[in-house]
């Protein structure tokens, strides 16, 4: 395995695997690729595949592209490594089958996700705004929130940036953060990648205030959400708040 | 060259409304598996060379904009 050093030197590899039948789950733009080479990006080739692991704190995300003919094999890997295969129905058999290449490999698959997405509304007017919140309080919920592995908690510097662009819509009480979301801005839609209510502060409609805050602060634009499969209170919630099933799914799986 | 570059879509991803879509990637209607067998038949159609740094929003988003990103390669 070894480390990208610049994405000049990552380009002819990833525009190698522009192939006929290649399965991927790497979606990843330049500027995603700068950002991960800052962090640590590792790869390893082989026979019809490239595999690209992406440093998190202790722990690997991979991402594969994998070639009709691939024999696929793993590097020495001293850290746990998650993965993430997303697709809608019509690919659901080509990424079945990239499923089954890692989980011979060793793989176990962890839970599912369902995308949901609310289309486009009208912004709703309230007065209510987001709490402000520190770097390190912002950090210390998600981790206190989320598995570490599985959560998608983002490396500091773009954690760092995301509280600093306002994107963490945080409810604070007396105990420091009761509820908090946090979303990703896009073009046609925001993505919502957090969103959690502390134990002792459930059932007081915390999500529901923080899903109207988002609406709010981007003007009501379409917004999409990734569940795991069967969390029924966070099925409820989004149900509740317009968010429909969408066609797309994943399956989350773990090595190590 | 934009009724070829619509069947290649077509057949790929059926059902979405390529006239008239103007955020296939932002939107989620095309995905990582879909841009890597379009991509894939853009340059055996078309006889071009695309690569990674052309896989961006601004690129295929919508048919107008492969149709001038194939422009600029053939060019």
């Amino acid at each position: 395995m070894q480390r990208a050093e610049s994405y000049a030197a990552l380009a002819p590899l990833l525009s190698a695997q522009l192939r006929r039948g290649v399965v991927t789950n790497c979606f990843l733009s330049a500027e995603d690729y700068q950002r991960e080479l800052a962090s640590g990006l590792f790869y390893e080739q082989g026979e019809g595949f490239l595999l690209l692991f992406r440093q998190r704190q202790g722990h690997l995300l991979l991402n594969f592209y994998l070639h009709p003919d691939a024999v696929l094999r793993l590097p020495a890997l001293r850290v746990p490594v998650v993965t993430e295969l997303a697709c809608r129905e019509k690919d659901r058999e080509a990424m079945r089958r990239a499923q089954e290449a890692l989980q011979a490999l060793g793989f176990a698959e962890l839970f599912r996700r369902l995308r949901r997405t609310r289309a486009a509304c009208p912004a709703p007017d309230i007065a209510e705004a987001a709490d402000a919140a520190s770097f390190e309080a912002v950090q210390a919920f998600l981790l206190a929130q989320f598995d570490p592995l599985t959560g998608c908690i983002p490396p500091d510097e773009d954690l760092r940036q995301a509280v600093d662009a306002g994107q963490m819509l945080c409810l604070t009480d007396a105990a420091g953060i009761a509820g908090l979301l946090h979303y990703a801005p896009g073009r046609a839609q925001c993505e919502i990648r957090h969103l959690a209510v502390r134990a002792d502060c459930r059932g007081r409609g915390c999500a529901g205030r923080l899903l109207r805050m988002l609406e709010a602060k981007t003007g009501g634009q379409k917004c999409a959400v990734w569940t795991r499969a069967g969390n029924a209170p966070a099925e409820h919630v989004y149900e509740k708040n317009r968010f429909q099933p969408d066609g797309w799914s994943s399956a989350v799986l773990r090595l190590g | 060259m934009r009724k070829q570059i619509m069947e290649i879509l077509t057949e790929i991803c059926p059902g979405v409304d390529f006239e008239n879509e103007k955020a296939l990637i932002d939107d989620g209607l095309i995905d990582s598996l879909d841009i890597v067998a379009v991509v894939t038949e853009l340059m055996e159609a078309f006889d071009v060379e695309l690569g990674v740094d052309d896989l961006t929003p601004e690129n295929f988003n919508s048919v107008e904009a492969i149709e001038e990103l194939i422009e600029s390669k053939q060019s």
